[in-house]
């Protein structure tokens, strides 16, 4: 079907495509007309202006590992990269750090499902379906999302066990909060005007739940999810931290206790590098799970 | 009085499932449902946390971590937002270069990090200061970034072919439209410091809050426990609240478009 166009939507349409032309030849006239070397150039340039944001990343290791050996920082508390690199290794062929990290992500995936098992469903019944008990409710889940965390560790630790439990409990406690706001959050921006069409088309509830509501507030419901996410792979190190026997804050705090330093870098890297992973993975998993968002703008044109 | 009343009124009501809750905790322990060792009853928490005040150990604890954390705060604020400013609107080059390195460091799991600044600095204030400075300066540098960057350039624009001086726009224009950002970072700031200062308290240290808490728990003194917990949670809420009414007062200008982001 051909859509008929008015006068000015065909100048707007020729301007649109006299503008695509022009960019394509700023893109490429360039590169085509400077011969080999404008060539070897321009990849220069956009090569540094790649490369850019990795600079300062490169030279702040190339510093931890000169520092120490030239002097400028005690190489006993600041032990050089190789150093440190060499312990993982150590640690890494006697298998040790792998039980660690199995133990730390262990524990961060039970408490962390939990919440999503418990606040997902929640926010669902609260933000979709019974607004006056969320009404009556939110005082109190206010406060207790605003409660300072950290000093209910100890709390939690008597309370359910100086075992798994105590870490389970806190690792729930800080991912529940944000995954049940933002749940009930998108529940209730979803447009009303939707479901009353699916309704008035003859959907019912569990078609209107996973075809309207789940889709509309999945963006926010992930995004609660990746909040929860950091703040359970956080509070996981500060609470092995206080007490445990396994897993990668025990690490740190056992080999400061044992004056072990290029141990205790180990740990801090291997957290980082787990927390980074952890962060991408998320980041992948809503690209792939929500493809709609980069569609939409397209379908709306 | 009315008007008292009917406020009365509309505060019990509001907060009904808040009431609710700490009468079951004072009755559930009290006729063993729950086990009244392991959670004593709400009035016992009260008097102990009275007792506590009495004997001015509480707010002399009190007085301790907030100290602590304010004086992190303060450095981190200072430094922040220097430093965003510097690198948001002065330097964009050095934005570029220094931003993903900068956010690498954030990332750094802060709890972390707290043996090496023991190494580094020591068990004293020192170590806890900067602690807590390093952890609560990202927010505010990154929103400070963020306001210089969303300044509308067409307003430097008219500030300088209107004959203003650097430091006239910077006050004029730079600041007040970088002012909820700059605000919002802070905010966030003074929140991490408090988060941090606690667990500072709780790894090393023989008084504030924390070491209130942490020595209840190895001690195994449950009320104390309790009382410690509530005490820095309702310093926690004062927090908020005050840092809300702020907001408030200061974007004055904003108010519209704050008034939805109310958590």
């Amino acid at each position: 079907m051909t859509r008929i166009r008015s006068p000015i939507s065909i100048r707007v349409w020729q301007i649109r495509v006299w503008r695509s032309n022009t960019r394509t030849r700023q893109l490429f006239g360039g590169r085509l007309s400077g011969g080999r070397a404008g060539f070897v150039l321009d990849w220069l340039h956009k090569a540094n202006n790649k490369l850019l944001s990795y600079y300062f990343i490169v030279l702040f290791f190339v510093l931890w590992q000169v520092a120490p050996v030239v002097g400028w920082a005690n190489p006993i508390f600041i032990p050089p990269l190789s150093k440190v690199l060499n312990a993982l290794w150590t640690l890494t062929q006697s298998g040790a750090i792998f039980v660690d990290i199995s133990v730390s992500l262990e524990r961060v995936f039970v408490g962390f499902s939990i919440a999503i098992i418990v606040g997902l469903p929640l926010g669902f019944i609260l933000g979709g379906w019974l607004p006056p008990v969320e009404k009556f409710l939110q005082p109190l889940m206010n406060l207790c999302a605003q409660i300072n965390i950290v000093t209910l560790l100890p709390l939690f630790i008597v309370l359910f066990g100086v075992g798994e439990g105590g870490k389970y409990g806190v690792i729930f406690w800080a991912s529940f909060w944000p995954i049940l706001f933002t749940t009930m959050a998108g529940v209730k921006q979803v447009d009303p005007l939707l479901i009353k069409c699916a309704r008035s088309m003859g959907a019912n509830g569990i078609t209107i739940f996973f075809k309207i509501i789940l889709p509309g507030a999945a963006l926010q419901i992930f995004a609660g999810i990746k909040i929860g996410a950091t703040m359970a792979f956080m509070l996981l190190i500060g609470a092995e931290m206080l007490g445990s026997n396994a897993g990668m804050g025990w690490l740190i705090r056992n080999s400061e206790d044992n004056w072990q330093i290029p141990r205790l870098y180990v740990g801090l890297l291997t957290i980082a590098v787990v927390g980074l992973i952890i962060n991408y993975f998320f980041e992948w998993l809503e690209s792939t799970l929500i493809t709609w968002r980069e569609a939409m703008p397209e379908a709306t044109k | 009085m009315i008007k008292i009343l009917t406020g009365i009124k509309s505060l019990i009501f509001g907060n009904l499932s808040v009431l609710l809750t700490i009468a079951a905790w004072e009755v559930l322990p009290r006729y063993g449902i729950l086990n009244k060792v392991i959670i004593p009853p709400f009035s016992a928490v009260a008097q102990k946390v009275y007792s506590l005040a009495i004997q001015g150990q509480l707010f002399g604890n009190i007085a301790i971590s907030l100290q602590r954390a304010g004086l992190g705060f303060l450095i981190a604020a200072a430094a922040g937002v220097t430093a965003g400013f510097l690198l948001g609107g002065m330097f964009r080059i050095l934005e570029k270069l220094l931003l993903p390195l900068l956010r690498l460091l954030e990332k750094i799991n802060p709890f972390a990090l707290f043996p090496v600044f023991i190494l580094l600095l020591g068990i004293g204030e020192v170590s806890k200061v900067s602690m807590i400075c390093w952890v609560s300066q990202w927010p505010i540098i990154f929103n400070t970034i963020l306001g210089t960057r969303g300044v509308d350039p067409l307003l430097i624009k008219t500030g300088r072919s209107m004959g203003a001086s650097g430091v006239t726009i910077f006050f004029r224009i730079i600041l007040p439209s970088a002012m909820p950002s700059i605000l919002n970072g802070l905010k966030l700031g003074v929140q991490t410091a408090f988060i941090m200062v606690i667990y500072a308290e709780m790894l090393g240290a023989s008084s504030g809050m924390g070491w209130l808490t942490i020595n209840a728990q190895e001690t195994y003194k449950m009320t104390q426990l309790f009382g410690a917990t509530v005490c820095v949670a309702i310093i926690g809420l004062l927090i908020n609240k005050i840092l809300r009414l702020i907001e408030g007062r200061v974007l004055v200008w904003r108010q519209a478009a704050f008034e939805g982001r109310e958590n």
